[in-house]
């Protein structure tokens, strides 16, 4: 029991970078809540911190009967038409999906204390809290950090989580364990200056293979597939280089930008391909500023070649190739001896989960065990057993995956009933996993503002029948993937299932009923290798008869060893959409009132409540988001000197000054550095020998006091010289609005 | 030093013998939506029945949740206050959760479509959402238990029986209370320290 803050309780366990990220966002809350941050960038700055907005926080909900207003205490606004007050979720990053069990207690705590007590895995390898208030993210920023965990850049128009295959380190076929490259490629990108200007987010996908599934490369912007090469009689290791990938509304496979390149060369060519999508991607256009799309438009030739000419105009940066020193050091170590199960008696629950769920390492002696999440959810309880049983057979080495699921790697085999009766035990025993029983859903209506159908509504469904069922299913469609998104975004991933499904929603007499799009023949193996096409909506009541008939005529007349994406294309669209014809026709309002609610939603079905989704909101500038740092940093001095720091309120008042000139010097040189001699050479040199700076009234005078503190230290520290340069930074900063105004032609000179 | 934690929960079981369809309780909670039934702001309905031992079906509201939980397999009315700008002490939070949960009971017991579920109100299970000012420790209790029965005699409401409910000291710190009278009789009794006065 303590009236010490978490901010203090925390302070010395939280890297002073990341502490200061959350302090700086905290102050903007603070701004925000003074109307002294504009909405929109507030809206891209929380993006940025992970803290993204839900259903209904336009204060709309239809009931079933009416729309319903939705009174918060406040009208303070988050962004654009978002309540502040109004419930959100908060995106967690874990790059690879790796976690420690002092993380999964933490995580286990945050579900309590600030969630509904639900932890969800993400198709990212992300975790996910609903029903988030905002006042409380800070907090759970900070006790995340303590952990070594960020959310920085979880959401937004900047580089997503970078995911990796689990089974990377462990699997019999990868060309070599891709974990440190992608922590350390996430690292690099992290709050790096090249990725703050995109139009729309990045995401990054490492695989250590070519021919499974659990990387993912071809459909993502960066996709990093493990190579080794013989040069000169040494294995070099590598990667082939995909740009362009991207699932959505319509799917680009990825093209390869780089057969092969090296280790070294891979952090380079990365930020290469970053700078040329935020110079050239769209921006006005939220529906095409994809890179998917700048790729396809200039073709992946000339997309090289500008990467190229980007690779030998970028500033050199050590990191590029200092990472390289740990990669020999990463190992995962086992906390038990690999033995054998060697014949002992075991059930038949077990056998059906050993058939599922543990994959044999290629370490002899270890599995990696799965264990199957329902619809990707697990209680904080759950996650708190699930840690001891990491801590006895497992330690610190387990992941999180795209199937949203979690792994336990290095399991020896001999402990193998031992784990299935402790996870049984904990209701996450369930067999089933990868299978067709294990279905991937997207939020969809549930949470999503975008969401058309219910998505888990459906999978949920789905997944009882199949269950229910699982044990005669035929062997043939066992392990179909089936995937489920709410609506034609594909968050789901629905391109890349044997049978996917998105929500979309028809008209029948006056009413909308919601339908699912039926997509069939994507292929999860080889990376996402190919993506399946829509053909035909049927109503969501439907789905379950539909899936039905497609796996019954699919096992009927399949031909020996074919495929259910060969078959689909063996029996061609037509007489697929032959097929669901049968199930398309929605009963009468009065007949069957059933077909017009959706899954798990008893209200009469309405797609009023679908909102502005937050990945696909405006963009802010470059200039905005920076300076608004400037204004957290001038929030800061403030507060210092309330504390009666006042050379601390000196300092920081000097950075907010520094900050807002690099930020008016970015809108002409991005690459300026952070150091106070390089930012303010180039403002004076950009900006005020050009007098561009200059206003018609006071013209340079808010500049000389940048330069002023740059070349001299206040005399003293007291109230009065506190307040004095805080007041000179606030000119300043506003000097800086009035300035980029200018030049944007948004301000008369 | 003021006990205020960040969140609290109460939660009245479900009677011996009674079971509550939760996918219907869906239905059930979206209809206390559209006709205000509970008091708070109400947003959702949210499912999770497919989580073992889950929130099962959870209201969520702006000041608190409302939840058919069933954590440690035990199924009950859970009422899950996050933040209310009518009370600032835990006195307050603590009888204002008591009366919103008794009367979400109140309106699940009469329900038909649940087919009248019953719940004993005599016995409650108090969860301290907030480790920082109340861990699952010996000291964290003591606090806990020494507020909760200062505000029963304030009440003028007896206690039989105020035990740690959860053992793992991860875990949120849990009390089961058992009163000496049935609270949903007595409900009066804390009802003027709903709101701040």
């Amino acid at each position: 029991m303590t009236d010490q803050t978490w901010k203090d309780i925390l302070q010395d366990k939280i890297r002073a970078d990341w502490a200061r990220e959350i302090d700086i966002f905290e102050g903007q809350m603070h701004l925000r809540r003074q109307a002294k941050i504009d909405e929109k960038v507030f809206a891209e700055t929380r993006l940025r911190r992970g803290v993204y907005g839900q259903r209904y926080d336009n204060k709309q909900r239809h009931d079933g009967i009416q729309t319903q207003t939705l009174d918060f205490p406040t009208d303070l606004t988050k962004g654009p038409d978002t309540a502040w007050d109004a419930p959100g979720m908060q995106r967690i990053k874990l790059p690879y999906g790796g976690l420690n069990i002092e993380q999964m207690e933490v995580l286990a705590e945050l579900a309590d204390e600030y969630a509904d007590g639900i932890l969800h895995v993400t198709t990212r390898q992300d975790f996910q809290y609903h029903y988030i208030h905002i006042e409380d993210t800070p907090d759970l920023m900070r006790r995340l950090a303590a952990v070594g965990i960020t959310t920085r850049e979880a959401c937004g128009n900047s580089v997503r989580n970078t995911t990796g295959c689990p089974l990377a380190g462990v699997c019999h076929d990868e060309a070599f364990d891709i974990t440190p490259y992608a922590q350390a490629l996430s690292d690099f990108f992290l709050g790096h200056d090249d990725v703050q200007d995109f139009g729309r987010k990045f995401k990054v996908a490492f695989s250590g293979c070519e021919q499974h599934a659990c990387g993912l490369v071809k459909m993502h912007d960066l996709g990093l597939l493990a190579q080794t090469r013989e040069i000169d009689g040494e294995t070099v290791r590598g990667f082939t280089v995909y740009v362009g990938g991207g699932l959505g509304t319509v799917p680009h496979q990825a093209k390869v930008l780089a057969e092969f390149a090296t280790q070294e060369e891979l952090f380079a060519l990365s930020q290469a391909v970053a700078r040329v999508f935020a110079r050239l991607g769209e921006k006005k256009n939220r529906n095409r500023a994809r890179l998917k799309f700048l790729v396809a438009e200039l073709g992946i030739e000339e997309f090289r070649r500008l990467v190229h000419e980007e690779l030998e105009t970028m500033p050199h940066d050590p990191r590029w190739t200092d990472y390289l020193v740990d990669v020999p050091e990463h190992k995962e170590a086992p906390v038990k001896q690999g033995f054998a199960l060697n014949g002992v008696p075991v059930s038949d629950e077990f056998k059906a989960w050993y058939r599922t769920n543990v994959y044999a390492q290629r370490q002899s002696g270890y599995s990696v065990v799965t264990v199957n999440l329902p619809l990707g959810d697990l209680t904080a309880q759950q996650m708190f057993k699930l840690a001891d049983i990491a801590r006895e057979y497992v330690g610190d080495n387990v992941r999180t995956t795209v199937e949203q699921n979690l792994v336990l790697r290095w399991v020896s085999d001999a402990d193998l009933p031992a784990v299935h009766q402790a996870l049984t035990e904990i209701g996450l025993g369930t067999p089933g996993a990868g299978t067709i029983v294990d279905i991937t859903s997207c939020p969809g209506t549930d949470t999503c503002k975008l969401g058309i159908a219910s998505s888990r509504g459906l999978a949920g469904e789905l997944r009882n029948r199949l269950a229910a069922t699982s044990a005669s299913l035929p062997d043939a469609i066992k392990d179909l993937k089936i995937k489920v998104s709410g609506c034609f975004n594909s968050c789901g991933q629905h391109h890349v299932a044997d049978i996917g499904f998105f929500g979309n929603s028809r008209r029948s007499g006056n009413r909308k009923v919601p339908h699912f799009q039926v997509v069939l023949g994507g292929q999860w193996h080889d990376n996402a290798g190919s993506f399946g096409l829509a053909v035909g909506a049927v109503p969501a009541k439907r789905i379950p008869d539909v899936l039905d008939a497609i796996t019954n005529r699919y096992v009927a007349e399949r031909e020996r060893g074919e495929t259910f994406q060969d078959w689909v294309t063996r029996l061609g669209k037509k007489e697929v959409r032959e097929m669901l014809k049968p199930f398309t026709d929605v009963p009468q309002f009065e007949f069957d009132p059933s077909f017009y609610s959706d899954w798990g939603d008893s209200r009469v079905y309405t797609i009023g409540d679908i909102g502005v989704g937050e990945c696909a909101g405006e963009v802010v500038s470059l200039f905005s988001i920076e300076i608004s740092k400037a204004e957290s940093e001038h929030f800061e001095a403030l507060i210092a000197i309330d504390d009666g720091d006042y050379e601390l309120a000196d300092q920081r008042a000097y950075n907010a000054m520094l900050l807002a000139a690099r930020a008016l010097v970015r809108t002409q040189f991005l690459d300026v550095g952070m150091d106070a001699d390089s930012i303010v050479e180039e403002f004076r040199t950009r900006f005020y020998d050009t007098k561009i700076f200059f206003d018609k009234y006071a013209k340079g005078k808010f500049a000389k006091y940048l330069f002023n503190r740059y070349e001299k230290s206040l005399p003293r520290y007291d109230v009065d010289t506190a307040h004095q340069i805080a007041d000179e930074a606030q000119l300043f900063i506003e000097a800086c609005h009035a300035a980029e105004g200018r030049v944007n032609g948004l301000i008369a000179s | 030093m003021s006990f205020n934690p960040n969140r609290l929960a109460v939660k009245f079981f479900t009677a011996d013998e009674t079971t509550i369809d939760l996918a219907q309780s869906v239905t059930v909670m979206q209809r206390w939506i559209q006709s205000h039934t509970v008091d708070g702001l109400l947003i959702d309905v949210i499912d999770y029945k497919h989580v073992p031992d889950g929130p099962g079906v959870v209201l969520i509201g702006h000041e608190g949740d409302y939840s058919l939980d069933q954590k440690n397999g035990e199924l009950g009315l859970l009422y899950t206050l996050k933040r209310d700008a009518s009370v600032s002490e835990f006195t307050g939070q603590l009888a204002l959760s008591l009366q919103r949960a008794l009367q979400a009971v109140q309106a699940l017991s009469k329900d038909r479509t649940l087919k009248k579920p019953q719940f004993v109100t005599t016995d409650f299970e108090l969860r301290i959402l907030d480790r920082r000012t109340a861990p699952n420790t010996l000291e964290g209790l003591a606090l806990v238990q020494n507020a909760v029965t200062r505000i029963f005699n304030a009440w003028g409401i007896g206690i039989a029986g105020l035990e740690s409910a959860e053992a793992d000291p991860r875990d949120v710190l849990t009390l089961r209370i058992t009163a000496e009278v049935d609270l949903a009789t007595v409900s009066e009794k804390f009802a003027s320290d709903t709101v701040l006065a």
